[in-house]
């Protein structure tokens, strides 16, 4: 069978790196082209052409050329949140198969526009997220079982343990904006949005219901930059679900001496019978010694909070030895696209759908408006 | 659980955050089995300790049965006080971060259970 053709749109120092990491991996599919619009900036462009170079494919400053291309049979989009709306319905309207960034869209209103161009387009679309993890499939068996009986509480907790912290000391509760419109930066970004998709993404899932009553904090706890750019490191949201059940998330970058791994990955699920802990460092290896220990670099000036893939290798940030988990976490982006790959063959509905990610946007968007205003949030 | 580990817990904690290593207490997320005498007493005084004052800001969800708090303080700390459906003899679990550093107090949970999915 031919190899599916991928696009991908968005380079370096996006997801993208690690999404076309990914589809290089699957022999099912072979990246084609890197795109993105014209008239970006000439950093964006220079990054999406380093991708293009790294895998050898064309770059093209054109999406609607791009994406009516022959040999492109999926679009894996990581335009900058800033223009996800206008790429996202361009590639839906295209009616490719459809591989998305998170979160899908800056505010739920958007979301909902792209969602609408992708089910007019009746497009097989799926939203990177830890769905497919071990940890979460642990969850996800452990709920389906019925042995915890209802499940009235899920609790998640997805820290990236990464970057200097430690660098802010000021305390006081963070002005918070309703509606955040600007989210890329170089040295920051909003993490609980950025972050905070993955437990609250995590919690839907588990509970299968639909959100209700939402009430958040965010903070800025950790690091400088993301003060200077007013943008939080942290947020916490608890929120109701129309089926009866309490999720608490938590997402956010704590600073990379805070956790032995990556940072705490946690799910807790609560029902009537009993409670289940699924950790993604569990079981695990636990290692002490005399040895050299790994120690965070000269922070990389293109991405001080090593966000990104390319500039963590090349800055050289080593991997943490103390914790040897049994699950390997470097499967994780590629585990996502080897099913949505599945489900592109196979005609199955992927989990983490737009529709589904739909009310993940909902809750950070209502978490945002909570934080501002000090209310909770209620969501039609 | 005996309310004086808890309370033994609590302020090992306390004495933990205040040592230094990790800079200045911003969030606890406090789970503890459902069932304790006053509730959240004990986890919401070490929060106060820490935080230096009362929270401003208190959102309660689920039922009798199974509560989470999530509160807020005008110096904008946080923390989430969660209760679990397990054995009332059960140890907390506390993730406690600072602005330079975490502590994790880490009850017996039933994380085993992952390694159905890591090794199928």
């Amino acid at each position: 069978m031919a190899m599916l053709g991928v696009l991908c749109i968005g380079g370096n120092q996006t997801h993208q790196e690690t999404h076309a990491a990914g589809f290089a991996l699957d022999p099912r599919t072979q990246i084609v082209a890197v795109a993105d619009e014209q008239g970006i900036s000439e950093r964006r462009r220079s990054l999406n052409i380093a991708l293009a170079e790294k895998h050898g494919v064309p770059y093209i400053e054109n999406i609607e050329e791009a994406v009516s291309r022959d040999d492109v049979d999926i679009i894996s989009m990581c335009a900058d949140v800033e223009r996800r709306e206008r790429v996202a319905i361009q590639c839906a309207e295209s009616g490719k198969f459809l591989y998305l960034d998170k979160p899908l869209a800056g505010s739920a209103s958007i979301a909902e526009k792209i969602l609408d161009a992708i089910t007019r387009n009746q497009v097989t679309n799926q939203m990177y997220s830890f769905v497919h993890t071990p940890w979460a499939r642990a969850a996800r068996a452990c709920v389906m079982s019925g042995r915890l009986g209802d499940i009235k509480a899920v609790n998640v907790d997805i820290l990236f343990a990464k970057g200097p912290g430690g660098t802010n000391s000021e305390r006081g509760l963070r002005v918070e904006t309703e509606v955040p419109e600007k989210f890329t930066f170089v040295e920051s970004k909003r993490e609980f949005f950025d972050l905070g998709v993955y437990p609250i993404g995590l919690g839907l899932w588990l509970s299968g219901g639909s959100p209700t009553e939402v009430s958040a904090v965010t903070g800025n706890y950790f690091f400088e930059q993301h003060l200077r750019n007013d943008t939080e490191d942290f947020g916490a949201v608890v929120f109701s679900t129309d089926n009866g059940v309490t999720v608490s998330a938590v997402g956010g970058r704590i600073g990379w001496d805070s956790h032995p791994a990556g940072g705490p990955h946690r799910i807790t699920v609560i029902g009537t019978k009993g409670t289940e802990r699924f950790d993604a460092w569990e079981p695990r290896l636990e290692i002490y010694g005399t040895g050299p220990k790994p120690s965070l670099p000269e922070p990389h000036p293109q991405d001080p909070m090593g966000m990104w893939r390319s500039t963590q290798q090349s800055s050289g940030i080593p991997k943490k030895t103390q914790y040897k988990s049994l699950a390997d976490e470097t499967a994780w982006y590629s585990d996502d696209i080897r099913v949505f790959i599945d489900c592109v063959m196979s005609g199955k509905e992927p989990i983490m759908t737009a529709a589904r990610a739909l009310d993940v946007s909902k809750v950070i968007s209502a978490a945002y408006v909570s934080a501002a205003n000090r209310i909770q949030v209620e969501i039609d | 659980m005996q309310l004086n580990l808890l309370a033994k817990i609590s302020e090992d904690l306390n004495e933990a955050a205040r040592s230094g290593q990790i800079g200045i207490p911003r969030f606890i997320r406090w789970t503890q089995p459902a069932g304790i005498l006053n509730d959240f007493d004990i986890a919401q005084n070490l929060c106060n300790r820490l935080f230096g004052s009362t929270p401003e800001r208190t959102d309660e969800f689920g039922s009798d049965l199974i509560k989470t708090r999530m509160l807020v303080w005008t110096t904008g700390e946080s923390a989430i006080l969660a209760q679990s459906s397990s054995n009332p003899d059960s140890l907390p679990e506390v993730m406690l971060l600072g602005s330079a550093g975490a502590i994790y107090f880490d009850g017996p949970g039933d994380g085993i259970r992952t390694l159905e999915e890591v090794v199928r």
